[in-house]
């Protein structure tokens, strides 16, 4: 990540975000450890030490569930689809070469298990949806142009905004939403996004761009005007 | 000098702008066009605040639980790997409504007011639903009802789990002992059909349904549910509507009868209890 990416997104993040921002230098500080001890908890693994796989596992549990729910769309599928993924994670950690994070590696079993539900338990629905939104890939032209106030991180404690961020990631089509989820939510890289979903960095950009675009039209009304510049002047452009 | 650049240009790469993946030339052009562009410049402000709002862990809910249910299926799989291998007993569960675990054998109350905070309460069946909690929900028809309702919306199959028997239901229509007894029957079928906990839940609300006893015969039915609690792997939580059960039944039902108290604050001893013995010999003085 560059110093200008920083200067245009981190600068005000909050510092327990600029830590887990892929990449930057404070994290890549961090890496010799925390992969050493991975190193060690799969190496137990594979010795025969079943109870350390869920040491491995445990701190991408959210990471597993986001990614299974952006497919899925529905936490019961999702939750089934993430505890294949987990098998599937152990049965073959042998596979593992440590060419990837083992992160990556678990979210890329887990999105494929989501994916293989969703073509058995769905298929028609699927298709009908990625139809529907293939003919999207034109420009993608913001709708609402209001300045609204910054909402800062605090507010996700108020249950209201997360139920509207849950709500406008639902109005994603699924592959901006897999896109979405693997970069911003989970803030993996373009290049580790591109290659868990085997599409090139390009389509991740291009993905990334309209998903971005939408979820701040989506987010723009606001729960109840609240995050606007003001009611008055808010109306202005959300006439209800 | 700065070539100028069209919004839609601008809509185009401010994406890659948020990344840093740009010329410095076209970032350059870019950031003169944001001075003068207030429709540009809200949609850069409003895209970034989204991009760092997502990336807290605190903006998407994990169902409550998840973790523990996670390595479900590992589990099974690795027990028919050793073959009988002893399983360890839990001796405490997922709480569904926060992230917290309770101890079973535990009776709490939970006061809620609003639509939300009901449904909140109801989490407590999920991570028994999901998994494979005997599960059973008490109260009257009407607001049974709503109960299944919010689990259905949780996505739960209500049908397949009742038909199972994994979710039963009881109405609130008989006297306290005719209740407590069944209940207790329900614990015992529950434990011999092999289910590692039980949930139940009880919901008590005023005025939609008459009660089939006095306020004192509810009040002894929570009095002795303590005790009957601690016989089974089993964690009872007791839902109360503020809104309409009279103060008396709040304070003696609610505070002085169930040892732990649950709110959006989490699980939490209350002070106000009141042993079983003590609580009744009072009730009964008073009468």
């Amino acid at each position: 990540m560059s110093a200008a990416h920083n200067a245009a997104l981190g600068a005000n993040l909050p510092r327990r975000l600029q830590r887990t921002r892929v990449g930057e230098d404070s994290v890549a500080a961090a890496k010799p450890q925390v992969e050493s001890s991975e190193a060690g908890l799969i190496r137990r693994v594979l010795d025969g030490e079943a109870e350390a796989f869920y040491d491995l596992v445990r701190p991408y549990e959210r990471a597993i569930f986001s990614a299974a729910h952006a497919i899925l769309e529905n936490e019961t599928d999702a939750e089934d689809a993430a505890q294949e993924a987990v098998v599937k994670a152990y049965t073959n950690l042998s596979r593992f070469r440590g060419d990837a994070k083992f992160s990556t590696w678990l979210v890329q079993i887990t999105i494929n298990e989501a994916r293989m539900k969703l073509r058995k338990d769905r298929r028609k629905l699927y298709d009908s949806l990625d139809d529907r939104h293939e003919e999207q890939e034109g420009d993608y032209v913001p709708r609402d142009f209001a300045d609204w106030r910054e909402i800062p991180s605090e507010a996700l404690q108020k249950k209201e905004l997360r139920t509207a961020l849950a709500r406008a990631l639902a109005s994603l089509a699924p592959k901006y939403r897999e896109v979405f989820v693997l970069r911003d939510v989970q803030q993996l890289s373009i290049a580790e996004s591109a290659k868990i979903l085997s599409i090139t960095e390009a389509s991740v950009k291009t993905r990334l761009l309209r998903a971005r675009l939408q979820m701040r039209d989506a987010l723009a009304p606001g729960i109840d005007g609240s995050w606007s510049t003001g009611r008055e002047e808010y109306q202005k452009v959300r006439p209800w | 000098m700065v070539i100028e650049i069209k919004c839609e240009e601008v809509w185009r790469e401010i994406s890659n702008y948020l990344e840093g993946d740009l010329s410095r030339e076209l970032r350059a052009r870019m950031e003169a066009h944001f001075r003068q562009c207030e429709r540009c410049s809200a949609v850069l402000d409003g895209t970034r605040n989204v991009v760092r709002l997502v990336g807290d862990d605190r903006g998407f809910d994990v169902p409550p639980g998840f973790g523990h249910r996670l390595f479900g299926k590992l589990e099974a799989h690795l027990g028919k790997a050793a073959a009988g291998a002893a399983r360890p007993v839990p001796t405490e569960i997922p709480l569904g409504v926060t992230e917290e675990s309770i101890a079973l054998g535990s009776h709490a109350v939970y006061f809620w007011e609003t639509k939300q905070q009901f449904e909140d309460g109801v989490r407590f069946l999920e991570p028994g639903l999901r998994g494979r909690d005997r599960c059973i929900v008490f109260g009257h028809d009407s607001t049974n009802r709503s109960v299944v309702e919010a689990l259905r919306k949780k996505g739960l199959e209500v049908e397949r789990l009742t038909a199972q028997r994994q979710l039963v239901l009881l109405s609130r229509n008989a006297p306290a002992p005719v209740i407590l007894a069944n209940i207790t029957a329900e614990f015992k079928a529950g434990v011999q059909a092999g289910a590692p906990a039980i949930r139940f839940l009880g919901t008590l609300v005023f005025g939609i349904e008459p009660w089939p006893g006095s306020d004192n015969d509810v009040l002894e039915l929570e009095a002795k549910v303590t005790a009957a609690v601690q016989r089974f792997p089993s964690v009872v939580l007791c839902m109360y509507d503020v809104r309409t059960l009279p103060g008396r039944v709040l304070l003696k039902g609610g505070f002085q009868t169930h040892p732990l108290v649950l709110s959006s604050e989490g699980l939490r001893e209350n002070p106000y209890y009141i042993p079983e013995e003590r609580f009744l010999d009072a009730l009964h003085r008073v009468q």
